[in-house]
């Protein structure tokens, strides 16, 4: 009997491992916000991603034994988050922050940001480039072709014209195809001048096809694979 | 002086002789219950460590900016099919991510101008089209909303610490995600 106690026990004790390792599953699949540390080497320059990530015990207690090095970068990359901030700018102390500020603002890229880091330095740069380019008309809107969710002008969207920048214009939205024009399934030779840089819902759906290529309709699954490679819309 | 067994006494005698049939039954069968039981425990052992190693090496990772919170589901390598080849020397990377919109206003996902691969040369891979069941859709995200699917891109085979980027626009800096492959 005690040989039958001791199989009922381990069949018990394989059932609760069972259970345990469901659960331990479940819990390591959830997802994990990616340290500060981690996300800096694999190379996230967003400001604002690396104040929303955590901070391992192992980096915290690296930044207490180095002095509050990290602190004082954190506070520099604020000021500098207009773009120019690279990853490795995130480990120069406070006194290397000024100098690189003024190289910054003579370079007239970042002269308006840079200002709050390079002390009177920093600002005469930025002073100069705002009051060089000042005049009382507003300047035009800038265009948004290009940028996630923009407007395009047929014009803009016809100069990409080429198999090494191929957009094209389907239903009134524009994509960025450069990347079919070498694993098109239907064949490279369907991206030409005539398809690059126009209005190809006519091709799409059959209804016309480009010279050198025959009619054909396109399965759900090349739209949908398309549908990645939308930009925004363009204007009539 | 022979006494007479009481019924009490008989039914005594039974359960001790069905016991013992039992000690013995059990007693022949030891190894197969030993076996049953040691197969039994090394596939759940093997499958624990499987799942769990798996779990941790392929765990989904997550990050934000101040205006979408991005998740990396997980990320594999493939050849391709016969509809979608890389090239030779090159390899796809097929990843699964998820965006939420944690911002107040509407956002547009554009992968093909806000994300690429980039590995740790700082090479930069861009979205390529592969066989995917599920394609990220590019469109407006509004306010709380959540959407995923597949992001595939084409790297050279061999190439070393994957980061999954994303720009939310020209002026923004990037949200790289390690990828575990």
């Amino acid at each position: 009997m005690k040989l039958k106690r001791a199989v009922e026990i381990s069949l018990i004790l394989s059932a609760a491992m069972f259970i345990f390792i469901m659960i331990a599953g479940l819990a390591f699949n959830r997802p994990q916000d990616v340290s500060r540390a981690d996300l800096i080497a694999a190379g996230t320059t967003s400001q604002a991603a690396l104040n929303n990530a955590p901070v391992r015990g192992d980096e915290a207690a690296k930044a207490a034994f180095s002095g509050g090095g990290q602190g004082t970068t954190t506070t520099t990359d604020t000021s500098t988050s207009t773009g120019a901030s690279t990853g490795a700018s995130t480990n120069k102390p406070a006194t290397g922050s000024t100098s690189s500020g003024s190289t910054g603002s003579s370079t007239g890229t970042g002269g308006t940001s840079t200002g709050g880091t390079g002390g009177s330095t920093g600002s005469g740069g930025g002073t100069g480039g705002d009051t060089g380019g000042g005049t009382t008309t507003p300047p035009p809107p800038a265009s948004t072709c290009g940028q996630a969710g923009g407007t395009c002008t047929a014009t803009e969207v016809a100069g990409h014209n080429s198999k090494t920048d191929c957009w094209v214009v389907y239903s009134g939205s524009y994509y960025i195809v450069t990347a079919f024009v070498n694993t098109h399934p239907g064949g490279t030779q369907a991206f030409t001048s005539q398809t690059c840089g126009h209005d190809i819902t006519a091709y799409l759906k059959g209804n016309q096809a480009p010279s050198g290529v025959q009619k054909h309709n396109h399965s759900q699954t090349a739209y949908n694979t398309l549908n990645s490679y939308k930009v925004g819309s363009v204007s009539p | 002086m022979k006494t007479a067994k009481t019924p009490e006494s008989a039914e005594a005698h039974a359960e001790k002789l069905q016991e013992q049939r039992l000690k013995r039954h059990y007693k022949r069968r030891w190894p197969i219950y030993a076996a049953v039981i040691f197969t039994i425990e090394a596939v759940l052992a093997i499958g624990a460590w499987t799942l769990i190693y798996g779990s941790i090496k392929h765990r989904p990772v997550t990050a934000r900016n101040d205006d979408v919170k991005i998740t990396v589901q997980n990320a594999r390598i493939t050849n391709g099919d016969a509809t979608y080849k890389p090239g030779n020397g090159y390899r796809y990377v097929i990843l699964n991510a998820q965006f939420l919109n944690i911002s107040s206003d509407t956002i547009w996902l554009a992968p093909v101008v806000q994300t690429y691969v980039k590995d740790n040369a700082n090479h930069q891979y861009e979205l390529a089209p592969a066989s995917v069941i599920d394609p990220l859709e590019a469109n407006p995200l509004a306010a709380g909303q959540q959407r995923g699917g597949q992001l595939s891109y084409v790297v050279p085979a061999g190439s070393k610490d994957l980061s999954f980027c994303f720009i939310q626009n020209p002026k923004d800096t990037s949200v790289c995600l390690p990828l575990s492959l």
